[in-house]
């Protein structure tokens, strides 16, 4: 072989825009089954509850922990920077921000890509294996209405859901650190965040986790439908699904930082 | 009625089918035999529009179902009813909710309706009061009568069975067979079944098309086939006697 890397990278281009292409297309038909949403309540019902209810013990955790360990940091990353006083004054207020605009969002998408993006992908790529999908098609039930639309719809629909349940949950983990652990009182905190409070960081990260949640539901589907190879295509299936919506959300999220804020 | 005519398909570049010819009247029950991998379901699957052959026409009752849409494709659909291999039940839904779909999704009759109608199918293929069951919780022969009933469901005029006997023990294949040969009596619709085990085949089919090679080298009713003095059937048939 003369050129092999640019045959490799050739193909991994051309594997990418193809995958964007198929992607493209199942977002299309998607989009064009409106009416499903209605027609499928049970099943798009159900759906909500997985993504959404089911996951909120993950997404308390991960919230907790993140506002914790962000007062920590801002608390040390100020020292130096700030006057002593002055550290505290802008504790909340610097740590809201983050959380409202990146950190809940971002988090909790990966958190949700991990978990529903991966477990959609698990779900159909069996169902494709085992000719279920087959079987759909041939009783005349088109299996993007009757599968892909309702985890679409509860994957953009909740996610925004969880991220405002993780912003109250992450402020009040770093509330509990600033009060325990770095002496800034109620007070002092929560009016530092109220002082520099914006709605459009809250509506920006929404916007996000709305794109985020229906991109990891859309390629959770996508792969899940693609999958083949028995048991063991499954298992490759889940893997690429959460690569894939982990990519996409940090992708993303920069395109949308950019045009939001 | 069922014309296929020059039904050409290849994945990459394997050719499967090369060229199938065959007319199935209404009514008929007919078998497709023939070895592993001969292209026997990626025939039937392409009967009921699930892969785009490469070159060829498949008529259903006139209409040529390799160059419609989508739309049209599922209204041919809704004459078929068809039987997988592995049943292909959906595991997230009771034996009731999977034998009820079809109706629950193309019409709008109420569910007390619609389960009355399934406990009739069910009893049709021996499973009365099940409906409460997970596929999980099924042997593989239950499964495949439930498969049934849910084909069955909206009174299909013609019935694909993909291997109906395979991975079955030897009395549970028996109970399968006599199942089909009586609905193939009772309700007189056309049937087109896909398998390698010529005691099912003579036992659910009254014609038997054998392909090899990508074509149908043999056409013919069964006694024909078992009379037939074509060395390639009779060492189909003999294989298939010494069990390999």
């Amino acid at each position: 072989m003369r050129f092999p890397v640019s045959r490799t990278v050739g193909g991994k281009v051309i594997g990418f825009f193809r995958e964007l292409g198929v992607f493209s297309m199942l977002l299309g038909q998607v989009i064009r089954h409106p009416a499903g949403v209605f027609r499928n309540r049970r099943l798009t019902t159900e759906q909500m509850v997985r993504i959404g209810v089911e996951s909120l013990p993950l997404i308390t955790v991960m919230s907790v922990f993140t506002g914790a360990v962000s007062a920590w940091q801002a608390s040390y990353q100020f020292q130096g920077i700030l006057p002593g006083a002055t550290t505290t004054d802008f504790l909340g207020a610097a740590v809201s921000a983050a959380l409202l605009i990146e950190l809940c969002p971002v988090l909790t998408g990966i958190v949700i890509s991990g978990r529903t993006g991966a477990s959609i992908a698990a779900e159909l790529g069996s169902m494709r294996v085992t000719e279920q999908i087959d079987a759909l098609e041939t009783l005349a039930i088109d299996p993007v209405r009757f599968l892909a639309v309702p985890r679409f719809t509860a994957g953009w629909f909740m996610m925004p859901i969880l991220v405002v349940y993780s912003y109250w949950i992450a402020h009040f983990g770093a509330f509990i650190v600033a009060f325990l652990m770095l002496d800034v009182s109620g007070p002092k905190f929560f009016n530092s965040v109220q002082e520099h409070f914006h709605l459009q960081n809250v509506i920006g990260g929404l916007v996000k986790a709305a794109v985020f949640g229906g991109g990891t539901a859309l390629i959770g589907c996508g792969v899940g439908f693609a999958a083949d190879g028995g048991a063991e295509g499954v298992g490759k299936a889940t893997i690429r699904a959460f690569v894939l919506s982990a990519a996409f959300i940090l992708i993303a999220d920069f395109v949308l930082a950019t045009i939001l804020f | 009625m069922i014309e296929i005519r020059g039904l050409h398909k290849r994945f990459g570049d394997k050719p499967v089918l090369g060229g199938v010819d065959l007319t199935i009247p209404d009514g008929e029950a007919l078998v497709i035999a023939g070895r592993s991998g001969c292209g026997k379901t990626v025939l039937l699957k392409s009967v009921i529009g699930l892969i785009r052959p490469d070159r060829g026409s498949i008529r259903i009752d006139g209409e040529d179902i390799t160059v419609m849409g989508r739309k049209d494709l599922y209204r041919v659909r809704m004459k078929f009813g068809m039987l997988f291999q592995g049943a292909a039940l959906f595991d997230s839904m009771t034996v009731e909710e999977n034998v009820g779909l079809p109706l629950r999704e193309h019409t709008r009759m109420p569910w007390p309706a619609i389960r009355r109608k399934v406990e009739e199918k069910l009893e049709l293929v021996g499973l009365p009061g099940i409906g409460a069951t997970k596929p999980a919780e099924l042997s593989g022969g239950m499964r495949k009568r439930v498969g049934l009933a849910r084909a069955l469901m909206r009174d299909p005029s013609i019935i694909l069975y993909d291997e109906p006997t395979t991975g079955l023990d030897p009395l549970t294949s028996v109970k399968i067979n006599d199942l089909i040969a009586e609905m193939n009596d009772r309700l007189r619709i056309t049937s087109i079944a896909v398998t390698h085990d010529m005691l099912s085949a003579f036992k659910i089919g009254k014609r038997i098309a054998m392909l090899h090679e990508g074509r149908v080298a043999f056409d013919g009713s069964v006694r024909e086939f078992r009379r037939s003095a074509d060395p390639m059937v009779r060492r189909f048939l003999e294989y298939q006697r010494d069990g390999i």
